[in-house]
Formats: C-alpha cells, structure tokens, sequence
C-alpha cells in the first residue's frame, strides 16, 4: 500500500519514537513472556495499536502480521444467523464486536469460549526463555461501545479462561468500560503526542519521500510541520494523511503559507458555520434552518457525538465570556447523545440551550 | 336513465307519431254522443277531482249538414280507425318487447360498467400505445429504450443493420442488457412493455413474485441453492431461446422487472452473467472461425452454440441499493457494469446531480394526462384540485391515478375543496388520529380555564396510552409536535427559550423509550409538556403558514435513508482495503467516525488534484506524473472502478467512483455547492482517462511479466529434463519471444500505439495446454 500511513507503521519496539516511557514497559511486559489482560485508551491517532501489536511482535516473532480475515457465523436467542469478521493470526484474533450492535454480548461469550476452549500448542516457536506460549491474544476494538450485557459477560470469561486467554482491550475513553474490568486489567494510557513529535514524524517522512519545501530553514519547516498537527488535533494518524494529500496536491511546498498546512474537511467547515450562525441569529427561525444541516450532517455518517464536540469547542472558542456554561451544557447534552437514540432532538436542544447561554 | 331511454325509443321506432292523430278522432267520437241532447251547462267532475261546468256549444242553426254529417258515420273513416287501433295495439306490442329487450341489456350493460369499474384506473389506463404513453419529462429516456431496442431489429427481424458505432458485427447493441431504473410509479414497466410489443416482440416477465417459483415437479427441497439457480438459469435461457405458443409467433422479449427487490437478485444477477459470458465466448469462436484470429480451442469438443439473439431488459427502483448482507459483493454493481443505464424520473422535481430542480413542462404533461383521465371519468376536476393530487402522490403517476379513482366515489365539491385547502405538506395520513392529536396538543380551548384544559388533555393522552404507546404511535406524536413545535414557537415570540427547556423533556423522552424499560406511562408526559409550552389558543394562524423546516416530516425518513446507503458506501470501502492498511487504521472495526469523517474526505481530496498541464501521461510535468503514478496505485489497491454516469436531462456525463463517496464526501446544502460539483467533475475528467490509461497499461504489463516468468520456467524444465527439447521449435521461439517481451517491456509502458497484444487463454491449465509457435501467431 502506498498510503503513508502504511508505509511508516512502526513494527517494532525499536521504531516507536514517541511515549519511551509506555514503549519501555511494553517491552518489559513482553521480555517476560506473558502478561496481564490490557486495557489501552488514549485518543484515535495517538499509536494504541501499533503499540499493541509491536509488543505482539516482540512476543509472537513477525508471524503476528500474517493476518487473514475469517467469517464466523452466530446464531443469537432468536436463532437468527449473524456474521462476523475476525482478523486472526496464528497467534491472536481481533474482533470488532460493537459491529453486531446488539448481539456483542452472544459474540463475546461464543467467541471467547470457543478460543479459550482450544489450548494453543506451540512446538515451532519455543520463544524466549524456553517458555512456550499456551494462550492466544484476543484483541477486542472499541471496548468503549460494548453493551452492559457483553461487558458482564467478559468479566466472569477474564477469570475463567485466563490460561488459555489474554485479552487487550482497546478503546478511547473508559468512562463507559464497567468498573470491575477495569480492576481485572493494566491499564495503559497512550497520550496523543505532542505537536513536537508528529512534527518530527512528519519531517523524517518528508526527507525519505523528498518532498520540497520553498525554503529549507529548519526553523520555517518546523513551524510549517507543527501547523499541520495543529490542524489535525495532534492525531498523528490525520496529520499523516494531510501531510500526504498537501504534499500530493502541490509540488512545492510553501512554507510560508501556513494556512496551506491543513485540511479543513466539508464537515467541518460547516460545524464552523453552524457556531457561526448560532452566535449570529438567536431565532427559532435559525434553529430551524439548522435542523435540516444537523439531519444533513448525520446523514453523512458524522457521529453526533463528534458533532456536539466539534461544535461546543467551535462555540466556546469564540464565545470565551460564556465558554464555562457551554461546556457544561455540552457535556450534559453528550450523555443524553449517549444515553439516547434520538440525536437530532437533542443536537437541536443544544442548540436551542447554546442560543439561551449566549443572549 | 329516463331520457336514454326515450331517446332510444324514437331511433328504434320509425312511427311514433302514430298516437297522435287519434287524440283529435278519439275525442269527438267519445264527447259527442253526451254531449248533443243536452242543452244546459252541465258540471263533470274529472278524475283529479276538479270541476268544470260543460256548456253545449252554440252553433248557428242555419247549417244542419254539419250536425247531421257528425251523426253519420262514414265507414271510410270508421274502417279507417279501426286500422288505426290495430296498429297502435300492434305498436304497443312491440314496444313493450321492446323495453323488455332493453331492460335486459340494459341490466347486462351495468353488469358490464360495473365489471369496468372493478378494473383498476392505473390499469384502464395504462397506455397502449406509444403516442398514449405520458411523456412526464421522461421522452428522452423513452426514445433511448427504443433506439437500444430497435438495433436488436437486424439481428431478430432481419432488419437493416443501423450503421452505428455502439453495435458489434451481429449488429446488436454493444451492451446487451438494458437497466431501466427510477422510483417507482413513473412508467417504467408500462413503458418497456409497451415498446417491447410495439418493435413486435412478446415480452416473457420474470418479476420478484416469479422468479422464486420452480418448474413443476423439481423438488426444491434437496440441493436447494444450487438447484435454484439452475432452474433459474434454465428459465432464463429458456425464455431467451424457444418461442412459446401464446406469443404467436413473434420474438421473446425478456423483461426482468423489480430486479433489485427480488430475494435472489444476487442469482439472477449471476445467470445473467453467465449468459453474457457464455454469449460473449460464442463471439470469439465465431470470430475466430471466420479465419481473421487464431483458434485456440480447436481441440476442445464443440460445444452447443449460444449466442445471445434476444433483447433483455431489467428493470429496477434503485440500481444503487445495497439490499444484499453488508459483508457481499453488492449484486447491483455488478449488473450495472454490463448494462446499458436509463435513468427514469419523476415529474415533480427531476433530482439531478445538480440538485432538485422543477420540471415544468414534465409537470404540466402528467397533469394533462391526469386532466384526461378526470374527462373520460366524468370526474370533473378542475386543474387547481388535478395539481393537488398530482402532489400528494409526490409525482407518482400510478399512484395519483390510483388516488383519482377512489378519491372519485366521494369527491363531491366540498371534499376537494377541504382537500386543497387542508395543510399543504398534503400528508396521507391526515386523517389518522395521531395527527389530530399533535393538532389537539397544540390547541387551547379559551373557554376553560388552564387546570380544566390540562385535564382534558391529559384525558386525550392517557386514554389511548396503552394501546398508542405500544404500536409505537406515541413515537408519532413526539414527533409530529417536534416537527411543528418550531413553526408554533416563531408565531409566538421567536425566542429559544422555551425550545430549550423542551429539549430536556424530549431527553427524558428518549431516555425512557430507549431499551427495554417498562414505563409505557411516563413518556406521555413528554406530550403533555408540548402543550402545556406551546398551546395556542388558535392554532389557525400557524396552521396556514408554511413550515419553517422545508419538508419536515420526510426529513427523518431521508436523512436515515441516506445514513444507510452511506453507510454501506463506508462499509464498501472497508471492506475493500487491503488488511495491512486497516490494520494501520485502527484495526477491523467499521470504524464509521475515522473512514467517513477523515480517511473519505481526505480521499476525495486526494483524488481531485489540480488539472494538469496536459492531457498525455508524456507530456505532463515530472511531479504529476508521480502523482498520477500514486493515484494509480491507490485505485488499485482500494479496488475503486472508475465508472460514468449519464444524466439524460441535460445532456452530461458524470464520472464517479464506484464506491461512490460523494454522497459522504460533498454537502449539498453548502452555498458553493453546485460550482464544486462543476469544479470536481471538470477534474476527473481530467484524470480519469490517465488513471484508466495507466490502470490498462499496469494490467497489459503485469499480464506480460506473468508470462515472462512462465517462459524461463518453462524453459528451465526443458534445460533439466532434455537438452533436445530447448531446441524443438517451439521453445526456441518461446524463448526468442520471451526476450522480445522483455525488451520491449520498459518502452511500452509509456507508449500505447506500438504495443502488440497476444491474448492469451486465460482459465490455463495442462490439461488444454498447447504450445504456441511464432508460426501459429503470425501466419
């Protein structure tokens, strides 16, 4: 894949650059040879899984990275056939289980069970010190959306099958993780990194890539880097993809123009003018004209969480005066997003609030 | 029924006139003889009971022959009466038979209307031919399905062939399927049937209901799958190549109707394919044979020909749809690739790429049709009560016939007139009682007081809560009053206030219908606090007002259709990417937030670079070749089709991705929306003839570099096992063309026109191998 994001995926333990700290004890943790149930949380783009699976590499050998996809069928209590894919190596599965929406909690049980059933036996690769792995890794993504249900039932299989099983859960935030899975796991907290070091990251990529700035003063290209992780809220993931896109778009870089560093996406040009327009025109006229950009918005797959986000960081940025009753309400409003299922009464009640808060 | 009937009467009977000039005779021969001895005045008493007073006529004396004359009778005119009187009982006879013979046809004449009646008006009047056919703002698509099925004419009828680049040497279209798509109610099937007839075929259907259906007697039980598609594709070959009795001898027109919604689209779609193939082998057999190409399969028993001679058309709602499980090859894409498109459309707004626009003159022309229909009904609507129906129906045809005909039974004048003057959003469902109830919640009745009035509502609420809150209906009010609260709030002061404190009880709402709580009682209040926040004593003023949120009720519905075909789109993409590269963004997940808000935009953008210096990969700047290098790279590894789409309206070509992301990428509602659009598609018109040039080329050189390591292979057998084989002709000049390839291999790449392609047999195996010389290619 020629994407850049592909290219420079580190492997190993000895290509991670940023957080030496969590590399340090990951490979601790893997120079033993075994380890606790994980749970990684950070922000989308901080290096979750690459960590993972570079430390997967360190005890597993390269054989991690043969991966293939598999399709496993469930039935669930009303004998409904669901599937579901899991990317698996010899060694780990990676399961997505929020994809079944409801049904996470049939998949988990199943699934676990069914692994945690088999003892791996691994006669090619003794590892180090002699000690052969007996367990498989099951790697669960977005542990965050897993239902009440599938959460209770992980933490009665954590126990049980711990021989046979080690589970890594990754997630962004672990408000919505039950508290006694969280004491059932090491937690492990991967910070987005600093402008500093994508900027490093993405100044190594232009070296290796050739791409050709205006100007070649250290100092101009820093500045110039920095504005592009700037721009992507320090997701070094997005920043990379920007850096790509900018560089595919023009031939030379200019580094001057600082405002060419980024990428403001359609979506949230037009978050921008929704804050714009509510700080504008406090009418019901105005609320609704954005009900139909909300409706339109949701439409295009925009999560309305990341909308009530971008939008209440939109509002409070230029509304400073009011900025602490705006995140206030936002964060109230976020529940209801996450306790509801109805997320234009409530993305419009925002609104309507955020019009009160600011007269 | 009277009048008809005496009409009838005087066609029928040539003397009516025969009664009366007996009146004048009758009466003196019956008045005379009461009338002569008396002289007094004398009363009579009639039989409607009134009385007149008969006086004796004075005469004068001097004339006595003229009384005397009236006492005789003359036998002339005696014999003449009594004719006379024959004939008239002679007539009555007859008319009575008469009427009798009526009443009986005329009973069979209302059995007959009444057996009309039961035919459904979208039936009636479905055109028959092609002049009646509606022209809806759909003419073009009309003549592209009989320009399409008129070069089918040499082939099948033995028609001239049309000289026409789009045709192959069989003289039939380049594409062999026609897909005729476009929502529904706009003709689509009445159309294709009725040109299919008209250019003389007999059209064979196979729709959703029977495509399921097995020949009689298979038993579907054992082996089902298999066995389905098997029959399916027998039907289909079936229907293509025998004639059926009932067709009369004409030529079997294949019509696939609903292929999008049957339940095994994915198989008919799959049989389709292989006719096409099958079809398409056929072709180079017969090329081949012609002696121009060299014959491969010489050897291979001859099979059964089969050459596609018989047009077939699909047709279907949304060729977009993704009705298949998510994790499968969408059926529809792969149908569409070998179709020729023609996109139908509605009257009402034709939705364009550039978005909604008003079609006039496609308006005015269904109303015209509507307009006649009300005529041959005796319905008497006027234009203004046609256009309303018209947009009820929302520009379906059939259903604002459908709508016509049993809105007829009742629409007396007062029904049509509360029908145009009712809210304009013209919803069907008005009259449901959710609706009066949204309409209640918003009402205040000024002669009770405020603790009176909440009562009574509260009343209305709670009545029907058991049976409202368990169909879901109260999902319905909520909404309802949430779709109008907006308009109710800015008639009254405009301010967001009260929507604010609203929004927490729609929360509540929310939060108490989401999962499975047992509180069938509590959300109500929601409603009641709908109306204790907005109530309006007239509720008439914001009733006739347009609604400040453009089609608020079909907003929901919209945006959740369209979260759905983006979100296959995403799924789509995901799916497509290669493990390492998902791996790198996070893994298996679906991960919608990261692909639909970063990785398709960023996508799209890369994808639409600046136009180029030129429009030859040769000719361009060092920096946009690679940059053409990369995108090619990347459609290859994300699998994207570069695919055109035609708007017939106005006569443009759209070119778009196959997983086509501009539904997630681009937003309509912003200002500088159609200028993009413009702008994108200006660049990919650029860069798709590059991309697919180079995409060729990579292809043409993979397909090279396969056969160049087949060669030393080959050759390396040939080295070990005998040293006399290398030297047997044909190695020699497989090696000797191996070097060619590989020489020629780096300069072509470059250049397109030079290049010299040898296809080759593709499904290749040792079972068929046969070694090719130079001689066999270039003799």
């Amino acid at each position: 894949m020629s994407l850049w994001v592909d290219k420079y995926r580190p492997k190993k333990f000895g290509q991670l650059t940023f957080h030496p700290q969590i590399t340090d004890s990951l490979k601790s943790l893997a120079a033993t040879g075994d380890f606790p149930h994980l749970l990684v949380y950070g922000p989308s783009g901080a290096g979750k899984k690459t960590r993972i699976y570079a430390t997967l590499n360190e005890l597993f050998g390269a054989s991690v990275e043969k991966l293939k996809i598999d399709v496993k069928t469930f039935t669930n209590a009303s004998s409904k056939k669901l599937e579901f894919n899991v990317l698996s190596s010899p060694y780990h599965l990676e399961i997505t289980p929020s994809d079944m929406g409801n049904n996470d909690r049939v998949v988990i049980q199943d699934l676990l069970k069914d692994v945690a059933s088999t003892e791996q036996v691994d006669f090619s690769n003794p590892g180090k010190n002699g000690v052969k792995h007996r367990f498989k890794v099951v790697i669960i993504n977005e542990a965050d959306s897993l239902s009440r249900d599938a959460q209770a039932a992980l933490r009665r299989t954590m126990e049980k099958y711990s021989a046979n099983i080690r589970l890594i859960m990754v997630c962004n935030n672990i408000s919505n993780i039950i508290a006694p899975i969280k004491s059932r796991t090491l937690l492990v907290r991967v910070p987005a990194p600093s402008v500093k070091e994508i900027g490093d990251i993405l100044l190594h990529i232009a070296l290796k890539e050739s791409v050709k700035f205006s100007s070649n003063d250290p100092e101009k290209l820093r500045k110039y880097v920095d504005a592009v992780a700037r721009g992507s809220a320090q997701n070094l993931r997005r920043s990379m993809l920007t850096f790509e896109t900018i560089s595919m778009q023009l031939e030379l870089l200019n580094v001057d123009n600082l405002s060419s560093a980024t990428i403001v996406l359609d979506w949230e040009v037009i978050i921008q003018n929704i804050a714009l327009s509510l700080r504008r025109d406090k009418s019901v006229a105005n609320l609704a004209k954005l009900r139909v950009t909300f409706y339109e918005l949701l439409s295009h797959c925009i999560p309305s969480r990341l909308i009530l986000k971008t939008l209440a960081l939109e509002l409070a940025s230029s509304e400073t005066s009011h900025c602490r009753e705006l995140m206030e309400t936002a964060a109230v409003f976020d529940e209801r997003l996450s306790l509801g299922l109805k997320a234009i009464f409530h993305l419009e009640g925002f609104a309507a609030k955020a019009m009160v808060i600011m007269s | 029924m009277e009048t008809e009937f005496s009409l009838h009467q005087s066609i029928l009977f040539a003397e009516p006139a025969i009664e009366k000039p007996l009146e004048p005779v009758k009466v003196p021969l019956l008045k005379n003889p009461a009338t002569v001895p008396s002289t007094k005045p004398k009363k009579v008493a009639l039989f409607n009971g009134s009385v007149i007073s008969l006086k004796p006529r004075v005469r004068p004396t001097g004339i006595g022959l003229d009384e005397k004359g009236d006492s005789f009778f003359s036998m002339d005119d005696l014999y003449e009466r009594v004719r006379l009187r024959d004939e008239l009982r002679q007539s009555r006879k007859v008319i009575d038979e008469a009427k009798k013979r009526d009443a009986a046809r005329l009973a069979e004449a209302a059995k007959e209307t009444a057996e009309e009646n039961r035919l459904l008006w979208s039936d009636k009047y479905r055109p028959s031919s092609f002049l009646e056919i509606c022209p809806a703002g759909n003419e073009r698509q009309y003549r592209l399905v009989m320009h399409w099925l008129s070069k089918w004419g040499s082939l099948v009828f033995g028609n001239a062939k049309i000289d026409d680049e789009n045709v192959d040497h069989l003289g039939r279209p380049l594409r062999k399927i026609l897909l005729v798509h476009g929502p529904s109610g706009v003709g689509k099937t009445a159309v294709v049937h009725l040109l299919a007839r008209q250019m003389g075929y007999h059209v064979e259907e196979l729709n959703a209901a029977n495509s399921m259906d097995t020949l009689g007697g298979t038993d579907a039980d054992t082996g089902r799958g298999a066995n389905i598609a098997a029959v399916l594709k027998l039907r289909v070959k079936n229907a293509l190549t025998t004639n059926t009795i009932t067709a009369q001898g004409k030529p079997t027109c294949l019509v696939i109707d609903e292929i999008d919604s049957a339940s095994n689209t994915a198989e008919i779609v799959r049989v389709l394919a292989d006719v096409l193939r099958s079809d398409s082998d056929n072709r180079t057999a017969t090329e081949s044979s012609s002696g121009t190409f060299f014959l491969l399969a010489t050897k291979k028993k001859p099979k059964k020909k089969f050459s596609l001679n018989r047009p077939i058309i699909c047709i279907a709602n949304d060729i977009y749809s993704n009705s298949g499980r998510s994790g499968s090859a969408n059926p529809m894409e792969k149908l569409r690739q070998f179709c020729e498109i023609v996109p139908f459309r509605k009257a009402t707004g034709g939705e364009s790429m550039f978005g909604k626009k008003i079609n006039a003159s496609a308006q005015k022309t269904v109303k015209a049709h509507l307009a006649d229909i009300s005529k041959k009904e005796k319905l008497n609507l006027d234009h203004r009560e046609i256009s309303e129906v018209f947009e009820i129906c929302e520009g379906d045809i059939r259903a604002s016939i459908n709508y016509l005909q049993f809105s007829s039974r009742k629409l007396d004048p007062e029904l049509v007139g509360r029908l145009a003057t009712s809210d304009n959003s013209s919803n069907k469902d008005k009259t449901m009682s959710w609706f009066l109830l949204v309409d209640r919640l918003f009402t205040r009745d000024q002669k009770l007081s405020k603790e009176e009035n909440f009562e009574s509502v509260m009343r209305l609420v709670s009545s029907g809560d058991e049976k409202t809150a368990a169909s879901g209906s109260l999902d319905k009010v909520i909404r309802g009053c949430f779709n109008k609260y907006l308009d109710v709030v800015h008639l009254q002061d405009d301010l967001a206030l009260r929507p604010a404190m609203i929004s927490d009880w729609l929360f509540y709402y929310d939060a108490l219908t989401t999962g499975a709580r047992d509180a069938s009682f509590y959300p109500t209040l929601a409603s009641l606090k709908f109306w204790s926040l907005f109530s309006d004593i007239n509720p008439q003023k914001f009733r006739d007002t347009n609604s400040l949120v453009p089609n608020a009720r079909g907003l929901e519905f919209e945006s959740f259709e369209l979260l759905k075909k983006n979100k296959a789109v995403v799924q789509r993409i995901v799916d497509q990417l290669p493990i390492e590269t998902k791996l790198s963004f996070g893994g298996t997940s679906s991960n919608f937030e990261f692909y639909a808000c970063q990785f398709i935009p960023i996508l799209d953008r890369m994808f639409s670079p600046e136009i180029g210096s030129s429009r030859a990969m040769s000719a361009l700047q060092p920096f946009e070749q690679a940059l053409l290098k990369k995108l090619v790279l990347l459609t290859e590894t994300l699998d994207l089709q570069l695919e055109t789409q035609r708007d017939t309206e106005l006569n443009m070509t759209y070119l778009l991705f196959a997983p086509d992301w501009d539904t997630i990428a681009s937003f309509p509602s912003e200002e500088k929306y159609q200028q993009k659009r413009k702008l994108t598609n200006a660049k990919r018109q650029w860069l798709f003839p590059l991309l697919q040039q180079e995409l060729d080329a990579k292809n043409a050189s993979a397909q090279l570099k396969r056969k160049r390591t087949e060669t030393p292979d080959a050759e390396e057998k040939g080295a070990k096992t005998k040293k006399q084989k290398l030297t047997s002709s044909i190695e020699y000049f497989r090696s000797q063309y191996g070097d060619v390839a590989a020489k020629t291999e780096a300069p072509v790449s470059r250049d397109d026109s030079s290049r010299i392609w040898v296809k080759y047999h593709e499904g290749f195996s040792n079972a068929v191998r046969k070694n090719i010389g130079w001689k066999d290619l270039w003799s």
